[in-house]
């Protein structure tokens, strides 16, 4: 388990909402959302290793708020696609047993994932057709 | 020339992608004041390129509305009456393809810029616009060079990593607003330019230029210069009309035209453009929001929305006095609501009932950000409401453990 203050370090990537930095951050194994991002568990296997640097798996394009799969303790795998109103998944998370999976961005913090497969997707809106909602 | 196709890039090439997309993101976002020697050089270099004469008459604009009225004065060669009278002695068929926005005064002070840099140069012989033979013969020319020296997958690739990235940034969602707002006010006269540092279509020729695997890619040179040093131009027989760049360009994270608190986007000269994510809007909606009943008077869908996603739904909600029809605890999100209220059809044109619900993470000035969520009228409670919007059902969206 780690605090906020610990994954900034290790990954660079900072908080800059309202949170309690040293505060263990719970790994859960359920449904738990970031804003319009959810993470799901669901029936699949992801092949493609996240890297030391994280894989984002939601961007923003001018520079802004990406919602990013770190790998801790061990092993964690994350395969992305593109989300469209009829099929929200971005991506797909395997977490071996041993390691942790956090998903994290600048205004939200982050979310721990324990050992598990999901699926991570996106929330999207009603206009003149469906969208997807901008964060 | 090389009759050997070329079917792949090497890594280094590749590389090389990733900085040109980067390198012309940079030109289309300039807000520098133009280079205004290397600029013109270029556009000299363009017209030689194209087999012209290079133009004796060199006029700088501060703006593209100001860049396609003074093209037009050029042109109607009304050269000696441009002045404080202008308007009233421009034949009636020019100035009917001015629409009313563009005040006299406008005309004028454009008039008057002209005049002061054309002086005693003779222009007479300010002939056409020669655009069909500046870009789209040399223009044709390069791509067909391209076409015949690169195989299918390179020129795919360049196109996607370098040619799609950039026209969808700067060409659709900067240039293509620039374009609407100069052509609301002056029609016509806003065609026969070229967009400068918007032309998002020379990334691709120019990437293939520097990587030096197509003969004849260098004919590109004289419009990539251009594209380089300054914003909009006009080439006339004779005469060539150069505008400044932005100087201000402000985008949400979507890459979109959006300020909450002034223009979005602006060029010396007074021109703006009021952006809500993308959608131009009256400069008011920005600057002095909307109360309800302007907001429901106006006649616009998409503006409406815009302003209603100013005021926020939450206080819309309220304003408008929209009936509640559920509400019920936020899963995961201790103390806070989710709302669902009906939408009358005249709000937003469309069958929708909206949820209000917020951010389960509070910014560090204490507030918490509260947002509305459109969705389909058969939602028919708040919880079903938040689950369509993960396209999942009210029992899945009740099992969320933690939210942030």
């Amino acid at each position: 388990m780690a605090t906020t203050t610990q994954l900034i370090e290790a990954t660079g990537v900072p908080v800059c909402t309202e949170q309690d930095f040293d505060l263990e951050i719970p790994v859960l194994t359920g449904v738990q959302r970031q804003g319009d991002v959810l993470v799901r568990p669901a029936i699949v296997t992801a092949v493609t290793a996240v890297p030391a640097a994280g894989t984002p798996v939601v961007r923003g394009e001018n520079g802004g708020n990406t919602h990013t799969i770190h790998a801790a303790g061990g092993p964690v795998y994350c395969d992305t696609g593109t989300a469209s109103t009829r099929n929200l998944q971005v991506a797909c998370l395997s977490v071996p047993e041993g390691s942790t999976a956090y998903l994290g961005h600048p205004e939200h913090g982050y979310m721990g994932i324990g050992p598990g497969d999901y699926e991570i997707r996106r929330q999207r809106e009603m206009a003149e057709e469906m969208r997807m909602v901008a964060d | 020339m090389n009759t050997k196709r070329v079917e792949t890039l090497s890594q280094a090439q590749k590389e090389l992608l990733t900085a040109k997309r980067n390198e012309w993101m940079a030109i289309g976002l300039s807000t520098e004041p133009a280079g205004r020697d290397a600029a013109e050089a270029a556009a000299r270099t363009a017209y030689r390129t194209a087999g012209l004469p290079e133009p004796k008459i060199v006029i700088w604009m501060d703006n593209p509305l100001h860049g396609a009225i003074a093209q037009g004065i050029l042109r109607s060669k009304v050269g000696a009456q441009v002045g404080a009278q202008v308007g009233a002695q421009v034949g009636d068929q020019v100035w009917a393809q001015v629409r009313d926005q563009v005040r006299a005064q406008v005309w004028d002070q454009v008039g008057d810029q002209v005049r002061d840099q054309v002086r005693d140069q003779v222009w007479d012989q300010v002939g056409d616009q020669v655009g069909a033979q500046v870009w789209d013969q040399v223009g044709d020319q390069v791509r067909d060079q391209v076409r015949a020296q690169v195989g299918a997958q390179v020129w795919d690739q360049v196109g996607d990593q370098v040619g799609a990235q950039v026209g969808a940034q700067v060409g659709a969602q900067v240039g293509a607003q620039v374009r609407d707002q100069v052509r609301a006010q002056v029609r016509d006269w806003s065609s026969g330019c070229a967009w400068g540092q918007h032309d998002a279509w020379l990334s691709f020729y120019d990437t293939f230029d520097e990587l030096g695997i197509v003969d004849g890619a260098e004919r590109i040179r004289g419009l990539v210069g251009v594209a380089r040093n300054c914003g909009w131009w006009w080439p006339l027989a004779g005469a060539v009309v150069l505008c400044e760049r932005t100087n201000r360009i402000l985008r949400d994270p979507q890459g979109r035209l959006h300020c909450a608190d002034g223009p979005a986007l602006s060029y010396p000269g007074d021109f703006h453009i009021w952006c809500w994510h993308g959608t131009p809007v009256p400069q008011d909606l920005i600057e002095t929001p909307w109360d309800v009943t302007r907001i429901m008077a106006e006649s616009n869908t998409e503006v409406r929305r815009c302003a209603i996603e100013k005021m926020g739904w939450d206080q819309f909600v309220v304003a408008a006095d929209l009936t509640l029809a559920d509400e019920s605890d936020d899963p995961a999100n201790p103390g806070q609501k989710l709302r669902l209220y009906d939408v009358p059809r005249k709000v937003l044109d469309l069958p929708v009932r909206v949820l209000v619900a917020s951010n389960a993470t509070v910014e560090r000035n204490g507030e918490r950000h509260t947002f509305g969520l459109t969705v389909p009228t058969d939602c028919t409670t708040a919880m079903s409401a938040a689950g369509w919007t993960f396209d999942l059902t009210e029992g899945e969206y009740a099992e969320l453990a933690r939210a942030t």
